[in-house]
Formats: C-alpha cells, sequence, structure tokens
C-alpha cells in the first residue's frame, strides 16, 4: 500500500491502516519527541497524544507533501505543548536567567556515539533544548518561532547563541569535540 | 540558518530512532475508536422511555380523572375541536355539551377550562333566583339555560344583547342585566326575537407557532457536576511562565434563536403537556491566537476572533403547572426536557491538556438531551409568554475526561394557531 493509499484508508477508520501508518512512523517520532522531554515516558505520552492529532487531521494533510515530516511537526508541537503545560518543565522556563552563557561561535567537530549525542543535547536546560532542537536539528527560522514560543525574534535568537554554547561546553566537558572552528564561519551568528 | 556544528549534529542523529512501549498503541487506538455503545443505548433507553410516558399521558388523561367536576363539565362528552354545532332555539341546556364559545365583536368570556353552555333566547323567558352555588340562570319552564362557571361569574358573566345574565340587584330582587349592567325589563327580553348561535366546542389542545431568542454558553459544568476538574484553572498552573493559558481566552456570550410547532394539550385543571418540532441556532465567538506550525492547531491568544455554531432540529416535551388557573392570566412554571440533533455543527474544540483549540467535527456529540425549566404567563388570547432556562445533561463533546455542556436562557412566545377570538358566532 502506496501513503497516499495509506492515508486514504486511515482517514476512512481502517484500523489495519492506522496501526500500518502507526508502525511505520511510531519508532522514529519517538526518536523526536524523546529529544524534547525529561524522560522516556513523557516522550511516549507526547507521542500517543501526537499520534491522536495525527489521526484526527490527516485529511488535512495535503497529498503533495511529505508525510513524514508532516507528522514530524506535529509531535514537535505537541512537545512543546506539553512542555509549556507540565509543571516540571515551567520550572526550568522560569528559571531562564539561571542558564545565562556567553555567546559561542564555535564550530567543533563532533566525534561521539548518536545516543550520547542526544543525551548530552538532553542535559540543556529545557528552554535552550526546545530551541536548540527547534532551529538547529528541525531547521526552524527564528521568526517562524515566534508565535509558538511566544518570544519576540531577539530572544530567540539570544537564547539560541546560548544554547549552541553550552551544548559546546558540555561536549568539550565530555571530550568529544575536534577541531576548533570551521573555516569562514568566525563572526557568523546562528 | 545552520552551520557546520548544526549540520554535524544533523547528520549524526540522521536516523535515530526508539521502539516505543507496546501499550502506546493500545492508548492511541482506544482514544480513536471508544467503544460509545454503551452510554448511546442508555440515551435512547431515557428518550424511549420519556416518549413512552408522555405518549401514556396523553392517551389516558381522560381516564385518569385529574380535572375537577367543578370546573369541567360533562368533560367524557366533550365535542371533537373545530367541529361547529348548530343549536335551534329553545334548546335544553341538559342537552348541550360544554363548549366553547366565540361572539364576533364580543370580548372573549372564557378561558382555559371553562365551560359555557349558552341557548337561545327564549320566547317568553321569566328570570328566576340565581342560583349562588351554580351560578346559574334559570328560566321558568326551561332547563337551566345558562350555565356559569366562577371564571366568567368573576368576569362579568356572559351577556350582550341577546344573552342575559340574571343576577340579584342591590334589593335582593332578581333581574336581568345587560353586559353593561343596565337592567333590562322583562317587556324588552319578551321583544327579542329567537335566534341560533353557533357553538364551537372547548379546545382541549391547540397547536401553537414557537419562538424564542436568547443566549448560550459552553462550559464545563452542568447542574449534577458542579466543579471543574481542569487543572488548567486551579493553583500554580494557573500561571504558565509567559505562556498564555487556554482559560485566560474563553469563548464570548453567545446567541440562540428558536422557531418552530408545539401542540399543546391540556391534562387537567392545573396541569397541561406540550411537544412539538423546533430549528434552533446556536452561535458564539470565540477569540485564539494563531495557527501552530502544523497549521491545524490555535495557540491560546486574541489575535483571531473565530465564530462557532450550530444548527439542530429539537424535539422538546413539557410539562406545564398553573399556579393560579382560575385566573383570567394564569401564570405556570414549565419543565421538560428535549432530544436535541445537530445536523451541521462548527465548533472549535478546547483542549485544556494540550493548551490549544482545533476543529474537530466527529467529536461533537450529533444527539444530545437538555433539561429546560422556566415561567410562563397565559394571555387570555392564549398567547404565552415565557422565560426559560436550559441545560444540557449530555455533552457536546468531551475531551480529556472534562464534559463541555451547553447552557441557555431564553425568552420567548407561544401563539396559538387556532385563535378562538376568529370563531364567530352567527345569527
Amino acid at each position: 500500500m502506496n501513503t497516499q493509499e495509506l492515508v486514504k484508508q486511515c482517514i476512512k477508520g481502517k484500523k489495519e491502516a492506522q496501526y500500518q501508518l502507526y508502525q511505520q512512523y511510531a519508532a522514529q517520532m519517538l526518536g523526536v519527541c524523546y529529544r524534547y522531554t525529561q524522560c522516556l515516558e513523557d516522550a511516549e505520552d507526547v507521542l500517543q497524544e501526537g499520534f491522536i492529532k495525527v489521526f484526527r487531521n490527516l485529511a488535512q494533510f495535503k497529498s503533495e507533501g511529505e508525510l513524514g515530516a508532516w507528522i514530524r511537526k506535529i509531535m514537535v508541537n505537541t512537545a512543546i505543548s506539553y512542555i509549556k503545560k507540565h509543571n516540571r518543565y515551567k520550572k526550568d522556563l522560569q528559571a531562564d536567567e539561571i542558564y545565562l552563557h556567553p555567546v559561542s561561535e564555535e564550530n567543533p567537530e563532533i566525534k561521539m556515539e548518536m545516543k550520547d549525542l542526544i543525551e548530552t543535547i538532553r542535559q540543556l536546560p529545557d528552554p535552550y533544548k526546545v530551541i536548540f532542537n527547534l532551529i538547529a536539528i528541525e531547521g526552524y527560522q527564528y521568526d517562524e518561532l515566534c508565535d509558538l514560543l511566544e518570544m519576540n525574534v531577539n530572544t530567540i535568537r539570544s537564547q539560541y547563541s546560548r544554547a549552541r554554547a553550552q551544548l559546546i561546553q558540555l561536549l568539550k566537558r565530555n571530550d568529544t569535540i575536534t577541531g576548533d572552528n570551521y573555516e569562514g564561519t568566525a563572526g557568523k551568528k546562528y | 540558518m545552520k552551520g557546520p556544528l548544526e549540520k554535524n549534529i544533523e547528520q549524526q542523529l540522521a536516523g535515530f530512532e526508539i521502539e516505543p512501549s507496546p501499550h502506546i498503541w493500545t492508548e492511541v487506538e482506544k482514544n480513536l475508536h471508544p467503544h460509545r455503545k454503551d452510554r448511546g443505548v442508555f440515551w435512547w433507553w431515557v428518550l424511549l422511555l420519556g416518549v413512552t410516558v408522555v405518549a401514556v399521558f396523553f392517551w389516558k388523561a381522560d381516564q385518569l380523572n385529574l380535572t375537577p367536576k367543578k370546573d369541567i363539565i360533562l368533560r367524557k362528552t366533550l365535542p371533537k375541536a373545530n367541529t361547529v354545532q348548530l343549536m335551534p332555539s329553545g334548546y335544553p341546556i341538559k342537552d348541550l355539551k360544554p363548549a366553547q364559545i366565540k361572539k364576533a365583536g364580543m370580548e372573549s368570556i372564557l378561558t382555559r377550562k371553562t365551560h359555557l353552555i349558552i341557548v337561545p333566547y327564549p320566547k317568553e323567558p321569566e328570570v328566576l333566583p340565581v342560583d349562588n352555588e351554580q351560578t346559574n340562570l334559570l328560566i321558568k319552564g326551561q332547563q337551566p339555560l345558562v350555565t356559569q362557571t366562577a371564571i366568567q361569574a368573576k368576569s362579568g358573566g356572559i351577556s350582550d344583547e341577546k344573552t342575559y345574565l340574571a343576577v340579584k340587584d342591590q334589593t335582593g330582587k332578581n333581574t336581568v342585566k345587560k353586559q353593561d349592567s343596565s337592567v333590562i325589563s322583562k317587556d324588552t327580553i319578551l321583544k327579542k326575537q329567537p335566534f341560533t348561535l353557533k357553538i364551537t366546542p372547548f379546545q382541549k389542545s391547540k397547536w401553537f407557532f414557537t419562538a424564542d431568542a436568547g443566549t448560550v454558553y459552553i462550559k464545563g459544568t452542568n447542574l449534577f457536576h458542579s466543579s471543574v476538574n481542569n487543572p488548567a484553572y486551579t493553583g500554580a498552573n494557573a500561571t504558565t511562565g509567559g505562556a498564555q493559558q487556554i482559560f485566560t481566552t474563553s469563548p464570548q456570550t453567545g446567541f440562540q434563536l428558536t422557531a418552530g410547532l408545539r401542540y399543546h394539550k391540556i391534562l387537567s385543571k392545573q396541569f397541561s403537556a406540550e411537544t412539538g418540532l423546533q430549528y434552533h441556532y446556536i452561535q458564539n465567538k470565540q477569540y485564539t491566537g494563531n495557527k501552530d506550525i502544523t497549521g491545524m492547531y490555535y495557540l491560546p491568544g486574541n489575535s483571531l476572533l473565530l465564530t462557532n455554531h450550530a444548527h439542530i432540529l429539537e424535539l422538546p416535551v413539557f410539562i406545564k403547572m398553573y399556579l393560579n388557573p382560575d385566573k383570567a392570566n394564569p401564570i405556570y412554571l414549565l419543565t421538560g426536557i428535549s432530544a436535541e440533533w445537530l445536523f451541521q455543527k462548527k465548533w472549535l474544540i478546547t483542549d485544556y491538556t494540550m493548551n490549544n483549540y482545533y476543529y474537530d467535527p466527529s467529536s461533537i456529540k450529533n444527539l444530545q438531551l437538555k433539561l429546560s425549566g422556566g415561567v410562563g404567563i397565559q394571555f387570555k388570547n392564549d398567547i404565552n409568554a415565557v422565560i426559560k432556562i436550559s441545560q444540557g445533561i449530555s455533552p457536546v463533546y468531551q475531551k480529556n475526561n472534562l464534559n463541555q455542556f451547553k447552557q441557555e436562557y431564553s425568552a420567548g412566545l407561544l401563539i396559538p394557531l387556532q385563535h378562538p377570538i376568529h370563531k364567530a358566532i352567527t345569527k
């Protein structure tokens, strides 16, 4: 069954098709959710809520788009909503000032296992982790995130720079960085 | 925006996957395909029971003998509504059935439960003492000619140029008086020619056109669950560290309109029942933020003002209890239950857990039940004015175990389609 047919069957409410779609994307999406949350249980909560949204709104998916990317957007949004809602995340969001770090423009080369890298990113405080994931990995522009994060562009930009700097410090601490700056990137802001 | 560090991380993370626990799919499936059959069956049984009770009530109303004999005479022999009987001159009163009489140019002399029996003007009437108990006008040599109920007596009795009321004057003498209280002599009466009246029967049931308007709310509470089990409203959750919470962008007050037909049936002196079919429209405005990155969900905020609406067919059943049935304009209490079918709707679902709004027509329940209560007044011309409060007892929708119910406040009119004043008595 191709993607288009699979989507059609899911919209009709066919359980088999829904399960097939879930199987196809669940592991990948849990990987995405895991980067935003503090533990695997939270990530699974987000995954569950995200897939319910996916199936309820599948009719809105435009077939010319890529289904995986569409589902990923929903997962990211669900993760952010989850973080906004839960107290243990809010505490970190409110304690934003504690995590001030100098802006870094380094571009070190990372030599570490994928799982270790994920864990290092997850060590970032929640506000930094969210912004870093959204910009560095999901590829969002600063202005695209204003509504979602309810912050202005300058705040997002500065928080991203600090998140990036703190990540580099963590990577250095783990001795997993080789090299310093990539040529031609000095002075460029991310 | 992506620099070498970002690209490096993205490459390293490509293909990162974690196998989810098996129960996740079970939960997703449960949410997508809930077992609603049990609840559905319950509500259908409630509806069936309600309809049965009302049907039996209507069917057996005559046999229940709920009506005091003082007010409704010969109720078992009431002629069918809308028929016209031509009564000949000198028709004996004992053979007349309770009837409602209207004559062109006369003010309505009957109220909801009164019965007037009137006979043609006799050729040689003789006024006899008025029976104070029965307030009957008796004419010698004839059966009783005019029977009045207490209500008619209070409203001045019946009298016009051809119909007379026997009363005692201040001296205790029996006289015949016209409506304007001027005493007419026996000679004057004798000059009158016999006449014939068309008598239309008293109507025990009647159709009404109904219309009302008012406000509507969708709330997370109802009569049976007075507290809101919603974490967004309480304690530390009331603030979000900068993120706007959904409860700060609650819906605006909405409005509702209703129009339809009602069938009204008198059950007894004090009770009557109504049912019918009504079209019902509800609408409200709701502030939200912009859409999120998926384009499917509205974030909390006040940047957009969206309209929710629903078209509804309503099947109500009401019981009315008259507080002062003997008055010319009786006041009544109203209670009832309605089954509603939402045949078209567009309503934002509020998701407190995810802190957003979205449209999901499949989440709105098509069949709903609501209870209503109110107070009304019935005027002499049978027009009713009613103030009503309705509360949904089945949810409009349910999200995260929080049921959302409809609450309505309305004022409206019931206008009789068979207005008694149009039934004329002809000579």
